[in-house]
């Protein structure tokens, strides 16, 4: 069934369609209709889950770990401040290995105060040890949902759902909703292995001293690692079952004979497509990378699709203060043990911070400038800053 | 993966990072480790008393029997009465309910409305019929109670119910004394009067009415043919001015009958006391009066009193009172018992209040720690005026039985644990445990670290503290 639906109420859906047992979130603009729907659903019976009102983010996910530790599907949704509130908890639920799926809508930090969209506050989440995927419409966000719940389930590790703010969250797009019969045969039950429970009464989260915490760590790793393959699985049986794919953790747009690739993710993405094509259409030869995990983060991928173009370009709506722009450092991280022949120059543009729209002629400018240097002159390459 | 046994516990090691679970789990249980040994204040689980008990001279377990009205349980309710007090219909019309001026709901809103429930309850009673209290053996000892007024006539029914074989000598022909003399009809029918006498004389107690001691049969024969006798003959004379131009002289029995005693009394404008030398408060009220010691013994051996003969407030609860602890005074006298030795026993609070329950039992259910306000945790209470008025029961108003349930529900049950489960709830370190006979909780002290949050969250101050444990 199609609905026109805004991204927070795709999100909404996807959690509804997930079956999620325990809800406990706080409101932030621009993620209040994400709950709002959900507790709509929950007073109409429609969605058989406790929802709790909390009086912060970091309670929001302090119930979700609870409820999770006791073997239930929790779900929350944030932004911003929001998320950056929770952070305690954020390694917390991945360090007891609790499979909590939570939507992030990107939004940028203050101050200034902002509500509109860039990618530091759930970027600044780097190394909690959540799986983050970077959504470019709101079919799959809600997709993403169903199948963030099938792969944290099996990896034992939570992963967080972003979106855009406005640009994603407010936009009403088409979105085909999944029957739930086939949802539930996709996503079975919860099964957690380590939960409370009276019968077999243990303890969790106590203290672990040096001679084991290293391999508990060791473990976090393993799975984000053995993440990369199931997260390619799940996405195969998705399309299998519900006709879209999502290419795993990457997807490759006209890259065959690109000599220039680009590198975006969420909504830029989706505007990179148009501008892809209309090169295309003039002859140059460019492709586009979508980075649609960056948690964790596709070396393979990125590995084999950038290793011997001519040159990569990539777009940054977030930055590391003293740094770069953070997608660009990890891809130039990745290329650096490659073949010195294959490996291309990487120019890092910073764009579209605090929701400065990066429109057609945006990405249209930054292709062009790359095209014309032969190598990046700084590490960032600031876009649209008013000199 | 090795094991060891290490002081009970087991101790897993492992090698391997592929032999340990993905998070920190523990299986094991500390009970090992005594928590308990850290605290140095701990509570204590106890009742303790609660004003309204304390403050009733009659000593009845108000608290008690509003727990069981709150339920429904009239007919328990009423028994529990009885077991204090034999006169709830009368009193629950002519006492002057010191309990609702000590009850705690009185700093609230409005206090219980005891005494009219007491009436409700009385008056229950008068119509269902109450429950006998519990069979004893017929003892062989005689007791002669010469007076048949309200604490005569108390003493009476404690003294029978205890097996003793009573004898009242009442001089004029109906039983009563002061309750057929002293209040107006209105106030106090005498059906209802009749009917609460019926109920104490249907123990088995031998009247003699018409009977005058002194007269018709000397007190030494009484002497003679009983093991004890108790004077309970009231206060029989009043002092009146007989002068021309008298206006609104009242007789001290006038006075303290018509109005109340001490604090019940608004008086306005001049008021002259006119009596012997030195006038005090005490002997405005009284006539001679016999001197006995606080439990109702007399100098001489065997003889003892009780009432308005002895020096006490001229008013029911009182009187009530005075008859339940020569009751027992005897009772003790009869066994060679010293009562003395009994008296922390038994009493309620720190006045004159004295339980029955607890002087047959021997068993007292808490310690007797009158509950403050400000020992309560207000949180746990919402504000809800008083259901029941005096005046409207005046007027003729009949008490819905769910209306005096809804009443009894006002009550704090202060210092009394009704398992409201919170200090059961709150406990971070599981230490209040349930007692398996469902009779309240117990303290396990081996872990119970002493952070008092009991103490804190208890509405009714049934936790308490105590500091510095060694």
């Amino acid at each position: 069934m199609k609905k026109i639906l805004m991204g927070n109420h795709a999100v909404s859906y996807g959690a509804l369609l997930s079956r999620v047992e325990v809800i406990a979130a706080y409101p932030i603009t621009p993620q209040t209709q994400v709950v709002e729907e959900l507790s709509e659903m929950c007073a109409e019976g429609k969605l058989k889950a406790r929802f709790i009102n909390v009086e912060s983010e970091h309670s929001a996910m302090a119930a979700c770990i609870a409820a999770e530790q006791t073997g239930a599907r929790a779900f929350t949704a944030t932004s911003s401040h929001g998320l950056t509130l929770m952070h305690e908890l954020l390694h917390w639920a991945a360090g007891a290995r609790l499979p909590i799926v939570m939507a992030n809508i990107n939004r940028s930090m203050g101050p200034g105060w902002s509500i509109w969209t860039d990618q530091n506050d759930s970027l600044s989440q780097r190394d909690t040890g959540w799986l983050q995927i970077y959504c470019e419409s709101n079919q799959e966000v809600l997709d993403s949902i169903i199948q963030g719940y099938k792969i944290a389930e099996q990896i034992l590790m939570p992963v967080m759902v972003v979106l855009d703010a406005f640009v994603l969250s407010h936009t009403y797009e088409p979105v085909d909703i999944p029957e739930q019969e086939l949802v539930d045969e996709f996503l079975p039950k919860l099964n957690y292995p380590y939960k409370l429970d009276v019968k077999n009464p243990c303890s969790f989260g106590s203290l672990l001293p040096p001679e084991y915490y290293l391999e508990l760590r060791y473990k976090m790793q393993k799975a984000m690692e053995e993440a990369h393959d199931v997260i390619i699985q799940v996405d195969r049986e998705f399309q299998q079952m519900f006709g879209r794919s999502y290419g795993g953790l990457v997807e490759e747009y006209r890259t065959e004979d690109a000599e220039l690739i680009l590198v975006a993710s969420s909504t830029v993405a989706s505007t990179s497509r148009v501008v892809i094509d209309q090169l295309r259409d003039e002859g140059v030869k460019v492709g586009m990378l979508k980075m649609r995990f960056f948690r964790p983060f596709p070396t393979k991928e990125v590995t084999s699709v950038l290793q011997g173009a001519r040159k990569v370009a990539v777009i940054d709506r977030n930055i590391s203060y003293g740094q770069g722009g953070i997608f660009c450092e990890e891809i130039r991280s990745v290329l650096y043990n490659i073949n010195k022949k294959e490996k291309p120059p990487v120019f890092g543009y910073v764009a579209g911070l605090g929701g400065r729209d990066i429109t057609p002629t945006t990405i249209r400018e930054i292709l062009f400038h790359t095209l014309k240097e032969d190598k990046p002159k700084e590490n960032i390459i600031w876009t649209g800053v008013k000199h | 993966m090795k094991e060891k046994a290490e002081d009970e516990i087991k101790v897993v090691i492992y090698q391997s990072e592929k032999e340990m679970p993905p998070v920190a789990m523990s299986v094991a249980n500390t009970l090992y480790n005594k928590t308990g040994s850290w605290k140095y204040v701990q509570p204590i689980y106890q009742n303790k008393t609660p004003p309204c008990n304390a403050g009733c001279p009659a000593g009845e377990n108000i608290e008690g029997w509003l727990v069981l009205v709150g339920k429904g349980e009239l007919s328990e309710a009423l028994q529990l009465l009885l077991s204090e007090n034999p006169f709830p219909a009368v009193c629950g019309r002519i006492c002057y309910h010191p309990c609702e001026k000590a009850c705690n709901r009185w700093k609230f809103d409005q206090p219980l409305s005891i005494n009219s429930l007491e009436r409700f309850l009385g008056d229950y009673g008068l119509k269902e019929g109450a429950p006998p209290p519990p069979p004893t053996g017929r003892k062989k000892e005689r007791i002669a109670i010469i007076g048949s007024g309200p604490a005569g006539l108390a003493s009476a029914y404690y003294l029978a119910n205890m097996g003793y074989r009573v004898t009242i000598f009442e001089a004029s022909d109906q039983l009563g004394g002061s309750l057929r003399s002293r209040y107006p009809r209105k106030r106090l029918p005498e059906e209802v009067v009749e009917g609460e006498i019926e109920r104490i004389v249907n123990r088995g107690i031998d009247v003699k009415a018409g009977i005058k001691v002194g007269h018709d049969i000397s007190f030494e024969s009484l002497q003679r043919d009983y093991q004890a006798i108790l004077v309970a003959t009231g206060d029989q004379r009043s002092k009146i001015l007989k002068t021309e131009g008298e206006k609104a002289i009242l007789s001290g029995l006038e006075f303290l009958g018509g109005a109340g005693v001490k604090y019940g009394v608004k008086l306005g404008g001049e008021i002259a006391i006119v009596g012997e030398e030195e006038v005090s408060e005490r002997e405005v009220r009284s006539t001679p009066r016999i001197i006995t010691d606080p439990m109702g013994a007399t100098d001489e051996k065997g003889v003892f009193a009780c009432g308005d003969i002895t020096f006490i407030p001229r008013a029911i609860n009182h009187e009530v009172g005075s008859g339940k602890r020569a009751a027992m005074a005897i009772d003790s006298y009869l066994k060679g018992e010293d009562i003395e030795k009994k008296i922390e026993l038994i009493k309620i609070g720190e006045g004159e209040s004295v339980s029955m329950r607890s002087y047959l039992t021997g068993v007292v259910k808490g310690v007797n720690k009158i509950v403050r306000f400000e020992d309560l945790n207000l949180d746990y209470f919402e504000e809800k005026p008083r259901l029941l008025k005096p005046e409207m029961l005046a007027k003729g108003a009949l008490v819905k039985e769910e209306i005096a349930i809804q009443e009894a529900e006002r009550c704090f049950h202060c210092g009394v644990c009704n398992q409201c489960d919170n200090c059961y709830i709150y406990c971070p370190d599981l230490s209040i445990r349930r007692r398996k006979d469902s009779k309240g909780y117990w303290i396990d002290y081996d872990y119970c670290k002493g952070c008092l949050i009991c103490v804190h969250e208890c509405p009714r101050n049934a936790m308490s503290y105590e500091g510095v444990v060694k």
